[in-house]
């Protein structure tokens, strides 16, 4: 199942090229990754933009994404959402926490959106 | 700078419990599963990942472990069972009283699962295991070679502190064992020094007795605390020997029918 994310900001711009694209740049985001009807995650960003083309989501600035069903979070300098992947790729002093323990800090890492699993590309055939 | 095809790869902390009592480390590259609220599932590569466990004095590394960790009681992490594969080196280290063991292994591929009440350690390929406790009354050395074998411990974060390296082992041959075993008491320091080796071992901690069977060829040197060593040696189907509580030798017993050859003095 494809995933797909709803994002709200305080501020936004759109841009329509054509029947088949939008582009969507906002700033003070915040949303979710879901997973048909269920919140994988939430999250938070400086800056986001979205492409209805490509179907990926990129989030930049202080990005925080939290799972939705255990009680751990990433964190990141960049996190790109790909829609038709399902996965998330975030990049930049990325690390994977809890209360407990913390994970990283990493260059690159990929995560499935609730990130129940999170690993170096190889690890998910990138 | 580096050519790109000369930079080393990356390497990376996977878990750190934040307090310094865990941490899996140098890893180049990694899958973590996570449960929620529980246990972590990782496999990681590296040349070679590092990692340690100070709950159950456990330091490790191998070119791979793939391992779940589980968080514990004072809020750190420990390791709950494992498979690790290349190069393989634990140590596992306790002091109870006055009575520190230190215990070393090398092999290629290492288990460890937990299992009720005891953890068990699983070699299927050839191996060095040394293990040292030092006390006030003891100081013994046993070192053992082997192309596989499975040992049974206690709780890794539970050492039993009795002078025993494990509750049980069975260990197939060929085997190499070398003990050196120093006893202290008021009249002075008694030693034994045995080296054998066999088809077979077993190890029963219960009775603190060791069987080494097949094709035994076994030499002992005994120096008591007063007086001129003595040596024998023997070939035969069996030799067993016997631990005092504080894990030094307390008997060497040569069986099976075979020869027995008693040297006076302390060498050939």
């Amino acid at each position: 199942m494809k995933g797909h994310w709803t994002m709200e900001a305080q501020k936004s711009s759109v841009k329509l090229e054509g029947e088949e694209r939008s582009l969507a740049q906002v700033s003070a985001v915040q949303g979710q990754l879901l997973k048909g009807d269920v919140v994988e995650s939430r999250f938070l960003a400086d800056s986001g933009e979205a492409d209805t083309a490509t179907g990926r989501l990129v989030l930049s600035g202080k990005v925080k994404v939290t799972s939705e069903r255990d009680s751990i979070y990433l964190t990141a300098d960049k996190v790109t959402y790909d829609e038709k992947l399902a996965l998330i790729i975030a990049e930049g002093n990325v690390k994977v926490n809890s209360e407990a323990w913390v994970s990283g800090p990493y260059d690159r890492l990929v995560a499935t959106p609730g990130l129940e699993r999170v690993g170096t590309p190889d690890r998910f055939g990138l | 700078m580096a050519l790109a095809w000369q930079q080393q790869p990356k390497k990376y902390v996977i878990l750190d419990d934040k307090q310094g009592g865990f941490k899996v480390y140098d890893v180049e590259s990694y899958q973590l599963d996570f449960v929620p609220d529980g246990d972590i599932s990782f496999d990681a590569k590296g040349q070679p990942v590092r990692g340690f466990s100070k709950e159950q004095g456990l330091v490790f590394s191998a070119n791979r472990i793939i391992a779940t960790a589980e968080r514990t009681t004072g809020g750190s992490l420990r390791i709950k069972n494992g498979q690790l594969t290349g190069k393989v080196v634990v140590d596992v280290g306790s002091t109870i009283g006055d009575e520190t063991t230190k215990s070393h292994l090398e092999s290629e591929s290492v288990t460890m699962a937990e299992e009720a009440n005891q953890t068990r350690i699983t070699l299927p390929s050839a191996f060095m295991f040394s293990n040292h406790v030092v006390s006030s009354t003891a100081d013994r050395l046993m070192t053992l070679r082997a192309p596989s074998g499975t040992f049974v411990l206690p709780p890794l974060d539970q050492p039993s502190g009795s002078g025993n390296p494990f509750k049980s082992a069975d260990v197939k041959g060929p085997i190499t064992i070398t003990l050196d075993s120093k006893r202290k008491s008021e009249s002075g320091t008694s030693r034994h020094q045995v080296e054998m080796r066999g088809d077979r071992m077993r190890y029963d901690g219960a009775q603190r007795v060791l069987v080494l069977e097949g094709n035994v060829q076994y030499d002992v040197v005994m120096t008591p605390t007063k007086g001129e060593p003595v040596s024998f040696g023997g070939e035969g189907s069996q030799v067993r020997v016997e631990f005092n509580e504080d894990s030094t030798v307390k008997q060497v017993t040569g069986g099976g029918g075979g020869t027995v050859t008693l040297r006076s003095g302390g060498g050939q």
